[in-house]
């Protein structure tokens, strides 16, 4: 009757005179040697090499419970087909041919079968893990390339449009003082109008429409003109000191200011893209700042005022300050990809009462924040490639994602050492992307 | 005289003061009216519609929240108002398929991208007004130099 791997191993081995104890680096035996035994493994490691020919590379790991000397053992006159090394303090079993076929109750076949089917399951499962390593590690070569790729092209994009960038957003940065100064000389009422158009308050359509037509019935000016007088915020008394001809200049001066004032932003906006596109090509250097993190979502929320109009945001400035040593454009980019994100995942679905979170606390090593919403969530399948580059999900209807908010996100929140997650559910029933950031020192 | 109307429709703000300031030498003749979204703007329509104002052109986004502006000249369209009304889409985001609805259903009589060349758009919508004045029978010699005249000697054969 044929054994099983247990009675072969109990009864051929556990002789304390056919034990072999090696040292890490001592060879079992060298490729090409004669070997007449079979070794049982009963703790350790070695290694296998073979060398010439086109397999040279071969490597294949004998670790505790394998058996090894097959080939040899079983041609003996071949000699050995590789060269095997102990990796570590290592106790092997011997046993020849004759040993084998020393108990009357087995054949020498009935002996080798179980261990043969071994060596078999244990060969396999290491070329299984090789291809899984390897597969692996093709993937991340891959994901590496696309995204250095990603980085060198959005690199020089970003070198071009930097100069041109910096110039805009210098001017619109500059232009405000001289120019207020310069109106307050000529015109101190222009110049309240003047600073109104900078620091414009936002009003509905419909509340500017009622106000154009209150001042057309009151003061008896044309529509059209009411409708200037009405943006440009103008209250009555204004209305009567300026006088019918100065309310075209008025209107005039407070568009000045509202546009430089909207420059001044979408500059920074832009200023803001391309450097997380440079980011995205290379680490980034000058962290050394504390942020205020609060501030950074108050300047994402200003700048997606348009984007997040009709949306409910809700968010709370924490009571005490939450600050990072960091680099504050790129939190703003950060918030500013995320809300962007949530916000066009709800427009697309049409959702009647919007709604968006972002929290911000402290934890006892690092920050805590969180951007939720109420729309559709992240569909299953999407959320293993979510953070790839060239992933998006907007190409339905009316919104084209360029595929590259969520890398640079992640690689920014990576940069500080943090991480991001993001899940379905939440308060708001929607999509919830989590990041933490420890403190830097600890 | 009447003084028809000239209907912004687009969520941004920004365009829309920017778009009535490119349009400021039309006001010798025209109303400009601006709307947010489609919702309001149907207020403006409405009320127009009431006092017998004839509405010349709506440019629309097509982008906004709610509704979008080719929902909203369908609309329009399907309600059988409006019908002379001339619609150009200014709209920075639209795919193949919303265009060819944009034209197919919501019958728009111009189609163009943001950001626009403003003396382009202003010689678009002069020809735009120019057919609307004929279309209704109004006088185009009440228009002084708004009208554009290769459609007036086009319509006048």
């Amino acid at each position: 009757m044929r054994p099983s791997l247990e009675q072969v191993i109990k009864h051929f081995f556990q002789s304390e005179e056919r034990t072999l104890r090696l040292k890490g680096g001592d060879v079992l035996f060298l490729q090409g040697d004669t070997n007449d035994r079979l070794y049982y493994v009963v703790e350790g490691q070695l290694s296998a090499t073979k060398e010439g020919g086109e397999d040279h590379m071969g490597y294949l790991l004998i670790q505790t419970g394998d058996f090894t000397g097959m080939h040899s053992f079983l041609a003996p006159s071949e000699g050995a087909a590789v060269t095997i090394v102990a990796d570590t303090n290592t106790t092997l079993i011997h046993a020849t041919a004759t040993e084998l076929s020393s108990r009357p109750e087995y054949t020498l076949e009935e002996v080798l079968i179980p261990i043969f089917a071994n060596v078999m399951e244990s060969r396999q499962k290491s070329i299984y893990k090789l291809m899984a390593r390897e597969g692996q590690e093709k993937l991340s070569l891959e994901g590496k390339k696309k995204m250095d790729l990603l980085g060198q092209f959005s690199g020089g994009v970003a070198h071009e449009l930097n100069n041109a960038i910096a110039v805009l957003e210098q001017g619109a940065r500059w232009f405000p003082s001289p120019l207020s100064e310069l109106v307050r000389k000529h015109d101190p009422l222009l110049y309240e109008v003047f600073r109104d158009g900078l620091n414009q308050r936002r009003l509905s359509s419909k509340e500017l429409r009622d106000r154009a037509k209150e001042i057309s019935e009151a003061h008896g000016l044309e529509r059209n003109l009411a409708r200037k007088c009405s943006h440009a915020r103008l209250s009555d008394e204004m209305i009567k000191s300026l006088g019918h001809e100065r309310l075209q200049d008025a209107y005039d001066i407070f568009e000045i200011g509202s546009v430089m004032n909207n420059m001044a932003i979408a500059s920074e906006q832009a200023a803001a893209v391309v450097e997380s596109m440079r980011n995205l090509g290379a680490d980034n250097t000058g962290k050394g700042i504390e942020v205020k993190l609060d501030e950074t979502i108050q300047r994402a929320l200003t700048i997606l005022r348009n984007i997040t109009f009709g949306v409910d945001v809700i968010y709370e400035s924490p009571e005490r300050d939450v600050v990072i040593m960091g680099n504050k454009g790129e939190f703003v980019q950060v918030w500013t990809n995320l809300i962007r994100n949530g916000c066009d995942a709800m427009r697309s679905e049409k959702n009647p009462n919007p709604r968006i979170e972002v929290t911000l606390e402290m934890t006892s090593n690092g920050v805590k924040a969180t951007i939720s919403d109420n729309g559709p969530g992240i569909p299953e399948h999407a959320f293993r490639k979510i953070f790839q580059p060239n992933y998006s999900t907007k190409k339905t209807g009316l919104q084209f994602g360029l595929g590259i908010g969520l890398p640079i996100v992640k690689r920014i929140i990576e940069s500080y050492g943090g991480s991001i997650t993001v899940s379905n559910g939440g308060n708001l029933g929607g999509a919830v992307f989590e990041i933490l950031l420890p403190f830097i020192g600890d | 005289m009447v003084r028809p109307i000239i209907l912004s429709v687009d969520d941004q703000d920004e365009i829309r003061e920017g778009l009535l300031r490119d349009l400021e030498s039309f006001e010798s003749y025209f109303d400009l009216y601006d709307c947010e979204s489609a919702a309001d703007a149907r207020l403006v329509l409405d009320e127009a519609e009431d006092h017998g104002v004839p509405v010349a052109l709506i440019i629309s986004d097509h982008v906004m929240p709610e509704e979008t502006g080719v929902q909203f000249l369908t609309r329009l369209l399907e309600e059988n108002r409006f019908l002379d009304t001339k619609k150009l889409l200014l709209t920075g985001l639209a795919t193949h398929s919303d265009t060819i609805k944009a034209i197919n259903e919501a019958k728009i009589d111009n189609y163009v991208a943001k950001p626009w060349d403003h003396l382009g758009l202003q010689t678009i919508v002069s020809t735009l007004i120019t057919h609307f004045i004929f279309d209704t029978d109004l006088d185009y010699r009440q228009f002084g130099d708004l009208i554009d005249m290769r459609v007036v000697l086009d319509r006048s054969r």
